[in-house]
């Protein structure tokens, strides 16, 4: 099969799914709209008047006729059906998938907002200087941009580079092909080949052409449309918690026909666990054929591309570097920008991409296969990496996605040193008891035995995090506990608890214990507990109020202005407290208010060893991953 | 008079029908047709851009390649030969002599130009210097952009062709005459139709 009859294919199957999606959302609406009918009528009929009836009887005498049991079948289904019913239940379900509409697009963030916040910066031709090391590759990256939007006959986009990451992948963003901005990680830029570079921005280029950023952005929203009506669910099971908690009396229904807020109540619960059910199937159904139909535009843009370079075989060398190099967005921005990436992999199920060997098969035409002339590549490029990165090949080993973790000690804008120990240390902090004993050491305020140098601040957080990693990895639960059980008593044996000891309770305590993951909470649900963590943090520096508002500046997310500065919280516990509710933010925000807390650490101009420690307790407890400064 | 009316109706809305598909068909050449201009506009567009870059090219070279004078002198007399002779073109569009003499002149640029990069890999402080290796990055992106022009214009051209040639719509071509488009076929020798390798 040539790339056009590829194309084709891919385009004819993505609008099956597409079809299918959107039959999934029109279903629920139907049902839920159903459901709100069935629920009126009930009510109703069992409300109804009861009016004495009389009818005659044989002798022609009138007996009363009680008939409040008397509705058929019949009479209920066509009572459902009726157009005063079932017009405004649909109105209803309208107004709620609306709702959601608006939920949906007031997260929106303009590509111009949103990539600064992924830490992306454009970058322009005129702007670059002789002596940037990285002029040659950025001229290489507009000209090949260039040419790209030539292949492709589209209006070049802008073009942003995403500094921090090490990685090797790309994204388009933007609502049209106007506004459209093409993000490429540092290691796109630094390690792929010309010929590679080319692959990618012709996948992100096809991924323009073919409109699949509008394409996926209206499938999201319609399916959050379907979320509100589980959304409605929670409201009611929300509500009937608060009653539950005030102890609100229910009105009981007196005699037979009297109160109806027993009945109210009920109907309202059943209505809630139906909507609550309709919502998730709903949401979840329609989700699949989202994931199905973007992976068809994943091959329909790999098919374009090859139409654009004529050159698959570069694709597929990009493709597999990106999949064993994979950049730290992977992670943390799933959910926001997944279905833009140009390799993803995740969940079989609810896959944004095919799977890469897919990709690869299709492109090259051989069997899948990696080539073991590009791993070899990316083994390369590994290892001239620092360690902290995530790299798959670790990742593999660990089971537990692991959080880059650097903190510097002198000012924020210093690049992390990173720590290598010496081999006989290194061998300490790999044995799980000898870890723990590290722990303790650092705990005691002592150079840990075997380690060359007294360690500076970030080089004993990094530290600490290799040996809590260490236990985790090698020790059952009950060991766990143990060591948790030990070391929190060593720190709280003084009676006081420093931001080091702060930092280390907070690693064991969310690394060591297998807590399940938290719902998603809204971030503007989470205002106040996020005020008293920045209040907290910006504390630790000279001047608090002023680190307060460095921080406020910088929140987007959070719906609104910060409540005033609060008390910081003094509390070890109370902080743990604050931090575990905020661990149930969505991704994104985690990153803003890492961002935030950044900046309110630096505002006093220096990051001192306790400002970085709760820096980085922070980021451990909340569960901020791929955080790294 | 009630059948009548229904088949009046009928066939009043099959016309309606009939109309808006020919409109739609009609639009949809229409932009394919501008789509293959515009491509062939951006090749055009390429090229001036390789005159440009090519004294750039000669003056920072100069320095370091004193014993190559003739090729300099090669390339340079060559991308005055092709910017005289697309200048000739431009002032007669469609002419067959023209054409031909431009079609030539490029091919020798190209040639010259391969040569020249094939020279100064010799020349171990050119590859060294920055300016030098960025004016060989702008020129093989120059390359690659001719070479995508043209592929672009022969995939609009194909597109356009396609949609012509196809059925309900050939019928709309036929009507408002849009004629077949002609595929650039490679000018180039296949030695040179590669873009020369910068091996920096």
């Amino acid at each position: 099969m040539d790339f056009f009859a590829r194309q084709d294919e891919a385009r004819r199957r993505s609008v099956r799914y597409t079809v299918l999606a959107v039959f999934v959302c029109i279903l629920t609406t139907v049902l839920a709209a159903l459901v709100f009918s069935i629920a009126a009528e009930t009510y109703f009929c069992v409300k109804r008047p009861s009016v004495k009836h009389y009818i005659l009887n044989d002798n022609r005498e009138l007996i009363p006729y009680d008939d409040s049991g008397a509705i058929t079948q019949g009479e209920f289904i066509r009572g459902v059906f009726s157009t005063d019913l079932l017009v405004p239940s649909s109105l209803i379900a309208f107004v709620i998938i609306f709702i959601g509409f608006l939920i949906r697009l007031t997260g929106c963030t303009k590509v111009t907002e949103f990539l600064p916040k992924l830490g992306a910066k454009q970058i322009f031709r005129v702007g670059l200087h002789r002596n940037d090391p990285l002029t040659l590759a950025k001229l290489r990256l507009f000209n090949v941009c260039e040419e790209m939007a030539i292949a492709a006959g589209i209006d070049l986009p802008t073009i942003w580079l995403l500094e921090e990451d090490e990685g090797i992948n790309a994204f388009v963003a933007g609502k049209d092909p106007a506004h459209a901005a093409l993000c490429v990680s540092m290691g796109a830029l630094r390690h792929l080949e010309r010929d590679e570079l080319q692959g990618v921005v012709a996948h992100e280029f096809s991924h323009v052409l073919n409109g699949d950023m509008r394409f996926n952005f209206r499938l999201l929203v319609m399916i959050a449309g379907i979320t509100a009506f589980r959304f409605l669910g929670e409201c009611v099971f929300e509500l009937f918690r608060g009653l539950g908690h005030y102890r609100v009396r229910l009105p009981r229904s007196r005699g037979k026909n009297g109160g109806s807020g027993g009945l109210i109540i009920l109907i309202l619960f059943v209505v809630g666990v139906l909507m609550w059910v309709l919502g998730s199937i709903g949401a979840l159904a329609a989700r699949m054929m989202q994931s199905a139909a973007s992976r068809e535009r994943e091959f329909l843009a790999d098919a374009s591309a090859t139409q654009f370079t004529r050159n698959p075989i570069a694709l597929a060398s990009a493709l597999q570097l990106a999949y064993l190099v994979p950049s730290q967005f992977s992670s943390p921005w799933r959910a926001d920008v997944a279905h833009m990436l140009f390799s993803d992999s995740s969940e079989r199920l609810f896959a944004t991409h095919p799977s890469v060997h897919e990709r690869i098969k299709r492109l090259s035409g051989g069997n899948g296969e990696f080539s073991p002339a590009v791993s070899a590549r990316a083994q390369a490029i590994l290892k001239a990496r620092p360690m902290r990165s995530s790299s798959r090949y670790r990742r593999s080993s660990t089971s537990t996605s692991s959080s880059s973790f650097a903190f510097s000690s002198t000012t924020s804008h210093n690049k992390p040193s990173i720590f290598t120990p010496s081999p006989t240390f290194a061998a300490r902090l790999r044995d799980p008891r000898e870890a723990g004993a590290v722990l303790m050491e650092l705990l005691r305020d002592q150079t840990p035995r075997a380690c060359d140098h007294p360690l500076k601040p970030d080089e004993k957080r990094q530290v600490a995090l290799r040996c809590v990693n260490t236990i985790r990895d090698a020790s059952s639960v009950a060991v766990c506990e143990n060591w948790i059980r030990t070391l929190t008593e060593a720190i709280q044996a003084d009676g006081k608890i420093t931001s080091f000891e702060f930092m280390i309770l907070a690693l064991i305590r969310r690394r060591l214990r297998r807590s399940p993951a938290k719902a998603e909470v809204r971030a503007s649900f989470l205002r106040t507990e996020v005020a008293q963590t920045i209040a907290t943090l910006a504390q630790l520096g000279e001047k608090p109020a002023e680190g307060y508002l460095a921080a406020e500046k910088r929140l987007s997310l959070f719906g609104g202005p910060l409540p005033p500065q609060p008390a910081p919280c003094q509390n070890a516990e109370a902080f743990f407290e604050i931090l575990s509710r905020l661990e149930a933010l969505p991704s994104l925000a985690k990153q803003e208010l890492m961002f935030a807390l950044k900046e309110t650490v630096a505002s006093d101009g220096v990051v001192s060893a306790r400002e970085g420690d709760q820096l980085a307790a922070v980021a451990d407890a909340i569960g901020a991953y791929g955080w790294n400064i | 008079m009630m059948v009548v009316g229904i088949i009046l109706g009928v066939i009043l809305l099959l016309i309606i029908v009939f109309i808006g598909m020919g409109i739609s068909l009609y639009n949809g050449l229409v932009v394919l047709r501008n789509r293959f201009k515009n491509a062939f506009s951006q090749i055009d567009v390429q090229l001036r851009r390789r005159y440009d870059l090519i004294p750039n090219l000669v003056a920072t070279a100069k320095g370091y390649m004193a014993h190559e004078h003739d090729t300099l002198v090669a390339v340079t007399e060559a991308r005055n030969v092709a910017l005289a002779a697309a200048k000739a073109l431009a002032a007669a569009p469609g002419d067959r002599a023209a054409s031909s003499a431009f079609v030539q002149a490029e091919s020798g640029l190209a040639g010259v130009l391969s040569r020249l990069l094939v020279v100064s890999e010799k020349y171990p402080e050119l590859k060294a210097d920055s300016q030098m290796s960025r004016i060989m990055e702008e020129l093989s992106s120059t390359e690659n952009r001719i070479a995508f022009a043209r592929q672009a214009y022969n995939d609009a051209v194909t597109a356009y062709n396609t949609k012509r040639e196809i059925f309900p719509s050939s019928l709309v071509a036929g009507i408002f005459n849009f004629s077949e488009a002609v595929l650039l076929e490679s000018t180039d020798s296949a030695a040179q139709r590669e873009a020369p390798k910068v091996a920096f």
